[in-house]
């Protein structure tokens, strides 16, 4: 009997990792049909650029999807950490000189600093969820408008060019074959696994985000482990609009507009559950993936912005729909 | 019993089974009209598979239902209350921001010809379902402004608007305090006196022993038997449940010995408004201090202020003479006192992770290479109490919430037994969980305290608060109205102090 159970437990792991899988597969093959080249290096390389910038948010998305919340200022924080790296590459700005170059102090510090602002900005999520009192939802919708809002105050709206070599090389460096952007998603995810699987802080997030009150009663502050997600989710949410700006080349407050959601979407696909408390970075990799895929097919078949949203959106639903086959509490489907 | 009963319910050679369990094996069952018939066995016997498809929520494998005498198949829980047959549930199903009386008409809500809903109508009919159980609750109340016992009544109240002639009452004991419950039994005594058949599903022997006339056994899934009560005695029943003989005061016979009163935790003057004020208590090491209480009396509150749980207005906490500032949880367990809540599910564990994870979580600190986490000493810490708690698991991955009561109750035991605590509170230890489980951990709690730890136990179980207790404190409406020696305490004097009188 205790075998039966085994093997039913096996065939269902191999099951929903197929599911998952097949779906990706499908994709590959539909866009190697449609788009011969699609498998070459080169696009590989290219696609694997395009995944990182929103890989960054959505590994903040994961931490934070795992303590049963939501951040929808993911996207607003990446425009804004633009807007103000390219706001410190050009400080002359506010003396009249636009298109030259005039760092407010080195290139690092700059980094290090627009890191610190969009952590800040996560961190002012977390304490209006839990000082507050207010729900997640609210609470970032509040954060997406005013961090949207400050990115076009600080830059007058305008599109500030021309970043330093240091700041493309985040988002344009090649390291041999492979983009640099790409190394450092990949290092995030590996460094946010471990953190997630082999340490305490990683433990007792996942038992936070399942059920504060036991966590609580089993001597886990969850008010820490909150705030401490969107801090986290404001850290990559910066980490992508320094990467970002240096791919455009600018500092833009009208980029990424939308894709809060489409990092929600990828962490949910790859599985991690909106109840909390199960799912993991790893999983969240496909979910990226097929979103980056599914958008780079549309654009390689010519498809227009405004009707590729359409089929996006219907894609979307299908994956959803497609990933939640196999899990209760998986997906986006009613437990 | 009178033999010419008629069988309103009968089922035959009932069969379920789910991927490798046979959860019920050639079952058979019968409810008479005007009889109480008691459905006994411990977790995962099949007592909650038998009433889910009776009640219409599971069909079965094989068998046959046969109600008035006559075949049915029951297609869904609505139909078979359509067909007359209510089950109320241990947890309530309700909507909380309904009224009484819209969750007592829920889906049938009296209407007008023109197909509205008729309020007044509905109101006046849920009084009247009220009063007949004479319960004092108005059906303009929000159900989730009432109390657990009032619900349930409530849920008594839908039974009897449905005309149900089989009641099926699922351990409505494990959510209500003696007074509420002995309210309940007057109620189901007047329902049998009206003919309809009762079905009584609980843990306790002595409900069964008083209030049932017939019980049926079962045992992994399969019959036991069908006695009536008056031709058994506990000792037969306890044997029929367990399938062996187990001695009731096993537990007893740990002497805690109490050589020196050297007190561990003492709480002076807390209080919390509106809640329970002036509470007074020393433990002592090596001593276990029980609190009995009614649901409501402030025991569970209190407990929950003593780790820091809930904040209360004022007092202090000293913990060995020193003065502790516990300002939460983690708080307390620093300064080694745990506290194992009263819900276990909600409170006390992870359903939806592992065994070996919910044992681990409190001390992963010592279960580390360096700073991460070594799963082989997580696997190694969490192995040696499955082993020495007997938890019943197939694995240390299974989810807890696949585990019966009683070896989640084990699970929530293990999280503090690996750490090195001073104090532990048990709110309500054994509730819901069966009976050989319960003296399980009845035996590992005296052995804590005879270990030198001090022992904080709430229960409402009176035998089990005289039989582990070197003291006594009895609160009522927020205050400890009686502190007893083992030796004085008596049921009777319990009761009384808990009802708010000083005893003669």
């Amino acid at each position: 009997m205790k075998r039966e159970i085994w093997q039913r437990l096996g065939q269902r792991i191999v099951f929903l990792n197929l599911s998952r899988y097949l779906a990706l597969i499908i994709l590959f093959v539909i866009a190697s049909l449609l788009a011969p080249g699609f498998l070459s290096l080169q696009n590989v390389m290219n696609l694997l650029r395009s995944f990182s910038f929103l890989g960054f948010i959505s590994i903040g998305m994961t931490f934070v999807i795992l303590s049963a919340g939501i951040d929808l200022s993911v996207a607003s924080i990446l425009a804004f950490s633009g807007v103000v790296l390219g706001l410190f590459q050009h400080w002359g700005i506010y003396m009249g000189h636009v298109d030259k170059l005039s760092l407010i102090f080195p290139t690092p510090y700059i980094f290090f600093s627009v890191l610190a602002i969009g952590t800040l900005l996560g961190f002012v999520n977390g304490l209006v969820i839990t000082k507050l009192n207010i729900v997640d939802f609210a609470a970032t919708l509040g954060m997406m408008v005013f961090a949207r809002g400050l990115a076009f105050a600080i830059s007058g709206g305008r599109t500030i060019f021309n970043l330093d070599d240091l700041a493309l090389f985040m988002g344009r460096g090649m390291v041999g074959a492979i983009p640099f952007v790409a190394i450092l998603w990949v290092s995030a995810i590996v460094v946010c696994t471990v953190i997630l699987r082999y340490t305490i802080f990683g433990k007792n997030l996942y038992a936070c985000g399942e059920n504060p009150e036991a966590a609580r009663l089993s001597g886990i502050n969850p008010i820490f482990y909150k705030i401490a997600v969107y801090s986290i989710s404001g850290f990559f949410a910066a980490l992508a609009g320094i990467c970002m700006a240096g791919r455009l080349n600018l500092g833009e407050p009208r980029v990424a507009q939308g894709w809060e959601l489409d990092a929600i979407a990828a962490v949910v696909i790859g599985g991690t559950s909106f109840a909390g408390g199960k799912g993991g970075i790893v999983q969240t990799i496909l979910g990226v993936v097929i979103i980056g895929v599914i958008r780079n097919i549309l654009s390689v078949l010519g498809i227009l912005p405004d009707p590729q949203e359409m089929i996006m959106g219907l894609v979307l639903l299908l994956a959803v729909i497609f990933g939640s086959l196999g899990t209760r509490k998986g997906s986006l489907a009613h437990v | 019993m009178n033999q010419q009963a008629t069988t309103l319910l009968e089922v035959r050679n009932i069969t379920k089974s789910y991927p490798g369990v046979l959860a019920l094996d050639n079952v058979d069952f019968q409810v008479n009209a005007g009889e109480v018939h008691c459905l006994a066995g411990e977790n995962g016997a099949g007592k909650s598979t038998l009433i889910e498809i009776i009640g219409g929520s599971y069909s079965k494998d094989s068998g046959k239902i046969l109600l008035h005498g006559k075949e049915v198949e029951f297609m869904s829980p609505r139909h078979a209350q359509e067909l007359g047959i209510a089950v109320l549930h241990q947890e309530i199903p309700i909507l909380p921001h309904l009224s009484v009386a819209e969750n007592i008409f829920l889906s049938r809500q009296p209407v007008s010809k023109t197909r509205f809903i008729r309020y007044s109508e509905m109101y006046r009919q849920a009084r009247r379902l009220l009063d007949t159980i004479q319960a004092d609750i108005d059906p303009h109340t929000l159900l989730g402004d009432l109390p657990i016992s009032k619900q349930q009544l409530v849920s008594v109240a839908k039974a009897l608007s449905l005309e149900a002639r089989v009641i099926i009452f699922d351990e409505p004991s494990a959510v209500l305090s003696s007074a509420e419950l002995k309210r309940l039994f007057d109620i189901i005594k007047s329902l049998k006196k009206e003919g309809r058949g009762i079905v009584y599903i609980s843990h306790r022997l002595e409900e069964i022993f008083e209030i049932g006339d017939r019980v049926t056994v079962l045992r992994n899934g399969k019959l036991v038997g069908t006695e009536a009560i008056e031709k058994i005695d506990r000792g037969t029943l306890i044997k029929m449940l367990v399938g062996r003989q187990i001695d009731e005061s096993a537990g007893a016979s740990i002497k805690v010995a109490q050589t020196k009163q050297v007190p561990a935790l003492e709480v002076r003057g807390l209080r919390r408004e509106g809640v329970f004020e002036d509470i007074n208590l020393t433990v002592y090491r090596g001593e276990i201090l029980g609190i009995y209480g009614l649901v409501g009396s402030g025991r569970t509150e209190l407990a929950r202020a003593i780790i820091g749980a809930d904040r209360p207005d004022t007092g202090e906490i000293i913990l060995e003479g020193e003065k502790m500032r516990i300002s939460s949880p983690r708080d307390a367990i620093r300064n080694g006192i745990c506290l194992s809540p009263e819900d276990r599910k909600s409170q006390g564990l992870f359903l939806e992770k592992s065994v070996q994870e919910n044992i681990c979580l409190p001390s992963l600190k010592s279960l580390r290479n360096m700073l991460f986490l070594s799963y082989s000493k997580i696997a190694k810490y969490a192995s040696a109490f499955v082993t020495r708690l007997r938890i019943a698991t197939p694995h240390l991955d299974q989810y807890v919430k696949y585990l019966s009561g009683g070896n989640q109750q084990k699970v929530v035991l293990a999280k503090w037994l690996g750490m090195d605590l001073k104090v532990f509170i048990f709110d309500e230890p054994t509730r819901g969980i069966d009976v050989g489980a319960k003296e399980e951990i009845r035996i590992l709690i005296k052995k804590l305290a005879q270990e030198g730890k001090a022992i904080v136990m709430i229960s409402s179980e009176i035998p089990e608060i005289l039989n582990l207790s070197n003291r006594i404190a009895v609160m009522h409406e927020g205050r400890i109205e009686g502190l007893l020696q083992r030796e004085e305490a008596t049921r009777e004097k319990l009761m009384a102090y808990s009802m708010g009188a000083k005893a003669q």
